[in-house]
């Protein structure tokens, strides 16, 4: 067994994805302490520019090159990937808990026969035994795990827990391989990429924004919000459950899914916090947690919290801004 | 179009978890339960689309014997079928183990496509349906938005949404396996005076965990609980406010004030 750990890189869109740099700098630290190596591996067509951006960061990068690589899928990456694994023989397969990570995570690590560990916000060894930790209960438990001796594991990791620093790594040391693909024989064809919509508010340029979440209930209520919204002068945005049920438009979504908000000012109303919502506004500059469940893990990422009815609050804060206004 | 939904009953995660004086599992006993909320969608999704391209759409789910709970729910929105993998309770099972044990029973009919919510909401693994189509060895697409079935090629067009408004177009052959992102849809209203009625009539296929377990090579857990935490952030940095609406209001105001965000 070697003692490696192998990152997969993600990119899309002629650029390097930002969890690569989280993964490469943080796993990378991580590699270190235990005295491994980390190595990556890219998997793209023309896509020179960013092996070379990479290859620094890590000890070693695998370029793998094919035409039906230039895009994601969970079928040309995972027989791209095989031969390689086998062959660089990691002890752990590292990727990002990302919608390339949830799709091809758990069928690469049944395909290798090892114990797969989704979303972990930790890992360590103890011995030769791989301990991860993971949230439960949307944040409100964290859970410590032994994983089952295998020849080797596959992890995903929750973006947004390490910095994207660009870490200098290596000399550079990048190894083009060109995989044999038996395309003919592929039942998943990719069809293209889509861009994100033109859209009409752009919430990711108020100053404030005035979030809202399940907590809520319903439609009719919303109006307590938007007059908060009003009289502070921020916009609305929402999680992904009142975009959902269709009480605001698509554009109002923060979140892994939506947009990334990092307002001066971001008021969380009826906001349990999960993670994919908060990587789309943990870094705001002043945020403020309005929920009647003072575990919410919201509160965790909060600087000003208040348990309570969010009818009841908003319009006493919305009052108070009103009779300075 | 022969449909088969993944359902998955949970606790109902704002409900307080009581980890148990061993450190290591959880008491959930009388927690609410339901249907996890990523294959209401599922099931939504299936029963669309048996209505509109012909067929039937079955429900599956494996856990202990409340879990019949969210196969009630399944039969009284539409499905044709429902077959119950009875688990001993207070059982943990991993999902590895879940995984195999959902794909042997699966096998045993005929499908053209199964269907699983993205995540469970109390876990959010996102592991069992990209699991499940390796083993069924069929293709996958997760987190998937928009399904249109190609009768004359036997495939489904798919859009699976990634992240920041990106969004991934596939084309996969039957039989295949989509995870299901909520949002794809409106789940239907079902009245409880509906489940009632189908509670008391309708039938559901029981079938035992350890059964299908030796039926094959037993698979064998892959992880092991060393403890359960209530989540203490490393440096909690929330100063909650106190008093009436009004104070609190008061309080926020100064301090949003004199940040200077406000
Ligand atoms: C791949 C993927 C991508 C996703 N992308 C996104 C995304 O971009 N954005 C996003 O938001 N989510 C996203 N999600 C969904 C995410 O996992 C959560 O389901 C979602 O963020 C929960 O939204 P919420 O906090 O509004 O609802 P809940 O989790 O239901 O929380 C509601 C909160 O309101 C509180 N509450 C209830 N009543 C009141 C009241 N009267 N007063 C005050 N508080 C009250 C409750 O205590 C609770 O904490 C994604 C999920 C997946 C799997
Ligand atoms: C501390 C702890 C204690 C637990 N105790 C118990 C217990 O006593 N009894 C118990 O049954 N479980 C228990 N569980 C839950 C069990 O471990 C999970 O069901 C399992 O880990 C599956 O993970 P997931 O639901 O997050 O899968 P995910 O991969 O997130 O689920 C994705 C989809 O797979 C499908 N799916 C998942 N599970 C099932 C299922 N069982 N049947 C049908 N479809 C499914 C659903 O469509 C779901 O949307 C416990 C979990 C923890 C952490």
């Amino acid at each position: 067994m070697e003692n490696k750990i192998l990152v997969i890189a993600e990119h899309r869109a002629q650029e390097i994805r930002e969890v690569t740099w989280e993964l490469v700098s943080g796993v990378g630290k991580l590699a270190e302490d235990l005295s491994m190596e980390l190595e990556g591996v890219i998997l793209g067509h023309n896509c020179e520019e960013l092996v070379e951006d990479l290859a620094e960061s890590v000890i070693k990068l695998y370029h793998v090159e094919d035409e039906d690589l230039a895009f994601y899928t969970w079928e040309s990456y995972l027989h791209a990937l095989m031969p390689l694994i086998e062959e660089v023989n990691p002890l752990m397969v590292v990727m990002g808990h990302t919608t390339m990570g949830m799709d091809l995570g758990p069928r690469l690590a049944a395909a290798m026969n090892s114990p797969y560990m989704p979303d972990c916000i930790n890992f360590t060894f103890d011995g030769d035994d791989l301990i991860v930790t993971r949230e439960l209960f949307g944040g409100k438990l964290k859970s410590e795990l032994k994983v089952a001796k295998g020849e080797r594991y596959c992890v995903t990791l929750r973006p947004g827990i390490f910095d994207p620093e660009k870490v200098k790594r290596g000399g550079k040391d990048i190894e083009k391989t060109t995989p044999q693909l038996d395309k003919e024989s592929f039942v998943t064809q990719f069809l293209g990429l889509l861009e994100p919509p033109e859209e009409g508010v752009d919430i990711t340029k108020s100053d404030i924004v005035i979030g809202v979440g399940r907590g809520i209930g319903d439609r009719d209520k919303l109006k307590v919000v938007e007059e908060l919204a009003e009289v502070t002068g921020g916009v609305l945005a929402a999680t992904r459950p009142v975009i959902d049920s269709g009480w605001l438009p698509k554009e109002r979504q923060v979140g892994q899914s939506g947009k990334t908000v990092k307002p001066e000012l971001y008021i969380a109303c009826g906001i349990s916090g999960a993670s994919q919502h908060t990587i789309g506004m943990k870094k705001s500059g002043t945020i403020v947690a309005i929920n009647n469940d003072p575990r919410a893990p919201i509160f965790n990422i909060a600087h000003y919290g208040i348990v309570g009815d969010l009818v009841e609050i908003l319009p006493a804060i919305t009052s108070r801004i009103r009779s300075v206004r | 179009m022969e449909i088969i939904v993944c359902l998955r009953q949970t606790a109902i995660i704002k409900e307080e978890p009581k980890v148990q004086s061993d450190g290591k599992t959880l008491d959930l006993s009388g927690f609410n339960r339901h249907l996890n909320e990523w294959d209401a969608y599922a099931l939504e999704e299936a029963l669309l689309l048996a209505q509109k391209y012909g067929g039937d759409a079955s429900v599956i789910s494996l856990g202990p014997g409340e879990a019949q709970e969210v196969l009630f729910y399944g039969l009284a929105a539409g499905a044709k079928r429902a077959i119950h993998i009875l688990t001993p309770d207070q059982q943990h099972i991993d999902n590895w183990t879940i995984a195999n044990v959902l794909a042997r029973v699966i096998k045993k009919g005929s499908f053209d496509l199964v269907m699983t919510g993205v995540q469970a909401e109390d876990d959010g693994c996102a592991e069992i349906g990209a699991t499940l189509a390796h083993l069924l060895g069929i293709p996958h697409a997760s987190l998937v938005m928009r399904v249109e079935y190609e009768q004359g090629q036997n495939a489904v067009k798919v859009d699976r949404e990634l992240e920041a408004g990106y969004v991934d177009s596939l084309r996969l052959t039957l039989p295949a396996l989509l995870t299901i992102q909520t949002g794809i849809s409106q789940p239907r209203y079902i009245s409880s005076m509906r489940l009632r009625r189908f509670k008391k009539s309708a039938t559901i296929t029981k079938v035992s965990f350890e059964d299908i377990v030796s039926e094959g090579e037993g698979p064998s857990p892959r992880e092991e609980v060393l403890g359960l935490y209530p989540y203490q952030p490393e440096a909690s940095q929330v100063e909650v406010l106190e008093g009436s609406p009004e104070a609190m209001a008061d309080q926020l105001f100064e301090r949003l004030q004199s940040k200077g965000v406000l």
